[in-house]
């Protein structure tokens, strides 16, 4: 213990903390990896955008969050979804389209949801995530609840006007958001900076929204960070802004060949392996680092068994859920 | 009796024959011939076939000589045939020298159409009731277009014309007339599937009493969780009791009876079947906890066990899908597929349109084991079972 | 008191609702204090306060997705756009969101929301301020869609729509905006999917909705002194539509005119005519016709305005072509 102190000077009363961190992200990229895998079979069909090298920032962020907080996220949400406390297994069935999935096998990678635990969905549309967290926002508020909702977005948003039209009516209402933009320097196959003239902080700063900008491989100063905004948000009901530069390590979905990927944001580091670092230096054994990756990989895997025994998603009954109002409009 | 001249046509013997070669003329050009006389013989790739007469006649002219190739519909002759009337091939008593053919576009050297009748859709289903032939009436609508109002005043004109139209079927319980497969006559019996004749088969089933049956019985304590698929496997049992020719397979022996009653079930999703053992005799409730006892559907074994059912069924219950068409493979009788339930606006008895709620049900049959007669009749079985839930349950 | 008009019917309902319920909330622009561009939510500040009747930014992307996220969140917002035509700008919301969100998440969550889109042309608005666009959105699986022609069904649909779990278009036409007439008290409870009958009779079968209802009626008033009766279907909703009702008014009438504000290709009209073509066949004395606006966009100038709107006249020229 008293080494420890001495070599890093870490506050050890964190240290439960960080290994919780490196566990939660450990689970996302055993998911995203065994995702990977299962597309290039072919068990799972349509298309999968995978969160590894962002894992830092849904672990961060979300470990400010409780469970009446509610997130909208981005079609590359599957670290949102796992953080914000949805069940592996639950994941898993969705994923592969089956009918205990929690969308029934109808929204799969892309629109995954978990209302449960607050997460608002995935989102086919960029910057459609945005007005969805404005308006849970705006409901936390008149309930008076306390809570905060998340409106996640990625750096090819910030040339949907819709992100300029959910900060100014953010803070015009002063409501209860937090901006969470993954900036991983793509949008889809363009590099966003030939594509995208305009300064984030700026942005924030003409709409009056404080706002951070950080490394987004550091899963210990994006908790803190998020920690500090959103109590600020709890504090004062006003939004704020962090914007999270990343580095997205695979393609923009499975199957992408990267032929136009010749830059990248080489310097922004694995979080994974930067925080395995941070913990070998607090003195934690690495004995006890792989047995945490292992525990998660088991974890995982066991969630994956369950799924894959699922019951397929099936057209009987589906015409029925298209509306609330049962047989509300069924033609034919 | 006045004759009247027509052409004879290419027939189509098979589903996939296009085209055939005139192999032999029986009768010369200006010959009379007698009703059953081989006119002409017909070479496919896979048949011979002679053509008969369907009436006395003469050959007017040949148009296609022997060795030609001529294509399905086209003609091989003019001829005038006894006592017809101009169109068609057909003859007196309407059957037909071969399997009608489809009437491609006609082509330019045929005698003309009749004119078409211009008539609206409550004209002809009027003169229809009322036995009236459209072709008398005048229609005073634009271009002459035959309304109610012209059908109604030419019957209260010339009653004694009027004769009442045999009674309408109830065209839902009406099972269409199954269609085997001209194709593929009996050849000797083989795994493979296009070895195997088919035969098709429709119908359509009122079932509001079944879902108010369901509904009620669900109030009923251990049958609340019943399953519309009980109620349609109970009456497949049912049909199959009363049908018991319908409970064969083919083997390389010939047909062979099955001498107890079992019911595969397809699932939907392809993931293979089950089998629901013994049904024979069974009630409801039976029939209800041995599907409920089915393993989930995706640990279904792979089609064609070792001990395979003669009957299969599948369903699309809760889905807009329509049946599915699936062709039987060996070791199968026939399956049964039952498509979604759908609502649509039927006439009553009344003629006033009143809501019912349907569904389909295909039967895909081996044809060496089902005939025509067998296949309308199992399908009205099932038919009536679903239709009468109270029948259903007293059988 | 004064007889109602369609407003009043409107602002009163929106009033109940937001009494009854404090879940319901009212976003748009210019709504609270100005009490929006038709006066239809006048005085709602003052009696429910600010936090529920919301001004909000020219930004109908945000207000119509907003409601979204607030109605899966637990609010019952009513969004008013400010003219119809500027739902292009929050179509994301409505149709990617909004209609799918029930069935795409697998019944987790609906959308009990209601989009206010004031419709119609006819007062020299110009092409981008006067279009009927309810065909959209009766295109779209997830969508309700209903359109009041009287002041007693603008009541009793606005009830029907902000208690109804699925998101709702509700569409006002503005030239109705001023219509008197009467209020049944107490209100009549009307279920969205309904017509009404809104004049009996024989010979030919009218199916309207909104301002072309007080047109068929005057119609029917002029043709009834020539000895034709047309009996008048007031839809009221678009989607779902009352089949049953239209069916059962052909099955008397056997001749069927579908008459619309809405531009006449691929409106309404022609699933209403597709529809009855199949289901109604036997019925037919004569083919489905539709009168609708003509295929160009609307027209500032008033001569011009006024030549394409589906007026009673042409109307009666359908009817005398149908019955020929
Ligand atoms: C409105 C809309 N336009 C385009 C697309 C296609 N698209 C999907 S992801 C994407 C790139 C988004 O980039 P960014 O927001 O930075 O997210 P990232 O993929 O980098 O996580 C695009 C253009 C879309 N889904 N929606
Ligand atoms: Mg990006």
């Amino acid at each position: 213990m008293r080494k420890q102190k001495a070599e890093s000077g870490p506050d050890t009363a964190q240290l439960p903390r960080w290994l919780d961190f490196h566990r939660s992200m450990h689970i996302i990229r055993q998911v995203e990896s065994r995702l990977a895998t299962l597309f290039a079979d072919g068990e799972i069909p349509g298309f999968i955008h995978l969160s590894i090298g962002q894992e830092a920032s849904a672990v961060g962020v979300c470990a400010a969050l409780e469970l009446a907080d509610t997130i909208a996220s981005t079609h590359r949400g599957h670290g949102h979804a796992v953080a914000k406390g949805m069940a592996l297994d639950r994941f898993f069935l969705e994923i592969l389209g089956k009918d205990e999935g929690a969308c029934r096998g109808r929204s799969g990678s892309m629109h995954i949801a978990d209302m449960g635990v607050g997460m608002l969905g995935a989102n086919g549309i960029v910057g459609g995530g945005l007005p969805l967290a404005i308006g849970s926002a705006l409901a936390h508020k008149l309930k008076g609840n306390g809570a905060v909702a998340v409106a996640c977005f990625g750096d090819g948003a910030m040339a949907e006007g819709i992100l300029h039209e959910a900060l100014n009516i953010a803070s015009l209402w002063k409501l209860p958001v937090l901006f969470v933009c993954d900036n991983n320097g793509w949008s889809e196959f363009s590099a966003t900076k030939d594509v995208i003239s305009l300064d984030l902080p700026q942005l924030a700063r003409a709409f009056g929204i404080a706002s951070r900008h950080l490394r987004g491989d550091d899963v210990v100063a994006v908790a803190e960070a998020a920690g500090q905004l959103v109590d600020a948000i709890r504090g004062d009901g006003a939004p704020r802004l962090i914007e999270l530069h990343t580095r997205r390590i695979r393609g923009h979905f499975e199957g992408d060949a990267q032929r136009y990927r010749h830059d990248d944001a080489a310097d922004r580091e694995d979080p994974l392996v930067n925080h395995e670092s941070r913990l070998l230096r607090a003195g934690v054994t690495p004995e006890r680092l792989a047995e945490i990756a292992e525990a998660a990989r088991g974890e995982v895997e066991a969630a994956l068994q369950i799924a894959r025994a699922g019951r397929a998603a099936c057209a009987v009954g589906a015409l029925d859920a298209v509306y609330a109002q049962r047989g509300a409009a069924r033609y034919g | 009796m006045a004759g009247a001249a027509g052409m004879l046509l290419m027939p189509k013997l098979g589903l996939t024959m296009t085209e055939g070669e005139v192999s032999q003329w029986l009768c010369a050009a200006g010959a009379r011939f007698a009703k059953g006389d081989t006119l002409v013989v017909i070479e496919t790739d896979k048949i011979a076939h002679e053509v008969e007469a369907p009436a006395s006649g003469v050959i007017d002219e040949i148009l296609a000589p022997e060795g030609q190739t001529v294509a399905v519909s086209l003609p091989l002759a003019r001829w005038t045939l006894d006592g017809v009337s101009p169109s068609g091939n057909a003859g007196e008593d309407g059957e037909a020298p071969a399997p009608a053919a489809p009437q491609s576009p006609a082509p330019a050297f045929l005698p003309p159409p009749e004119p078409r009748v211009v008539a609206t859709p409550l004209a002809r289903r009027t003169a229809a009731a009322a036995g009236i032939d459209l072709a008398r009436v005048t229609g005073s609508g634009p271009k002459g277009r035959i309304k109610a109002a012209d059908v109604e005043r030419f019957a209260s004109d010339s009653p004694a014309t009027v004769s009442p139209a045999p009674a309408p079927q109830a065209p839902a319980s009406e099972p269409v007339r199954g269609v085997p497969d001209p194709a593929l006559p009996g050849q000797a019996p083989t795994g493979h599937l296009a070895a195997i004749p088919q035969l098709h088969a429709i119908a359509e089933v009122e079932i509001s009493k079944l879902l108010e049956m369901q509904a009620r019985m669900q109030s009923v304590r251990g049958l609340e969780a019943l399953e519309l698929v009980s109620l349609l496997v109970l009456a497949v049992v049912r049909s199959i009791e009363a049908h018991p020719a319908s409970n064969r397979i083919w083997t390389p022996e010939g047909a062979v009876a099955i001498p107890r009653i079992d019911i595969g079930l397809l699932s939907g999703a392809g993931h293979g079947d089950a089998i629901l053992r013994d049904l024979g005799g069974r009630g409801l409730g039976a029939v209800s906890a041995a599907i409920a006892a089915l393993p989930d559907r995706e640990s279904w074994g792979p089609s064609g066990q070792a001990d395979p059912s003669a009957i299969t069924l599948q369903h699309a219950l809760g889905s807009a899908a329509d049946i599915l068409h699936m062709p039987v493979v060996a070791g199968q009788a026939a399956i049964l597929s039952f498509g979604g339930e759908h609502s649509l606006f039927r006439p009553d008895d009344e003629g006033l349109p009143a809501l019912r709620h349907e569904l389909r049900v295909g039967l895909s049959a081996d044809a060496r084991l089902f005939d025509v007669a067998l296949a309308d009749l199992f399908l009205a079985s099932i038919t009536r079972f679903l239709e009468d839930p109270l029948v259903l349950l007293a059988t | 008191m004064a007889e109602p008009r369609v407003r009043d019917a409107l602002n009163r309902a929106l009033a109940d609702a937001m009494a009854a319920d404090e879940r319901v909330v009212l976003l748009g622009e210019d709504i609270a204090g100005f009490g929006g561009s038709f006066g239809v939510t006048k005085g709602l500040l003052d009696r429910f306060g600010p936090e529920r009747v919301r001004d909000t930014p020219i930004s109908e992307a945000i207000i119509a997705g907003a409601a979204v996220g607030a109605a899966m969140s637990g609010l019952r917002p009513v969004v008013e756009i400010m003219f119809m035509d500027f739902v292009t700008l929050a179509m994301d919301a409505i149709v990617n969101q909004a209609a799918k969100a029930h069935f795409m998440f697998g019944g987790q969550c609906s959308v009990p929301m209601v989009v206010r889109l004031p419709h119609g042309g006819g007062i020299s608005a110009g092409p981008q301020h006067s279009q009927c666009l309810e065909a959209w959105f009766a295109h779209i699986p997830g969508l309700k869609v209903v359109c009041p022609a009287t002041v007693g069904d603008s009541y009793s649909l606005m009830r029907a729509a902000i208690d109804d779990p699925d998101p709702v278009i509700f569409i006002e036409n503005k030239a109705l905006y001023a219509l008197k007439g009467d209020m049944p008290d107490p209100p009549a409870a009307v279920a969205i999917g309904e017509a009404a009958v809104a004049r009996g009779g024989r010979d030919v079968t009218i199916v309207t909705y909104g301002a072309c209802l007080g047109h068929a009626l005057d119609a029917a008033k002029a043709l009834a002194s020539a000895g034709i009766e047309l009996e008048v279907i007031d839809l009221r909703s678009i989607l779902p539509w009352d089949e049953a009702a239209v069916l059962r008014s052909l099955q008397r009438t056997h001749r069927l005119i579908v008459y619309h504000e809405a531009v006449e290709a691929f409106g309404p009209g022609a699933e209403i005519a597709a529809r009855m073509a199949d289901i109604g066949f036997d019925e037919l004395d004569a083919p489905i016709l539709r009168v609708g606006s003509p295929f160009a966009p609307a027209a500032f100038s008033k001569e011009i305005d006024s030549a394409f709107f589906p007026s009673s006249a042409r109307l009666i020229e359908a009817v005398r072509r149908i019955l020929a």
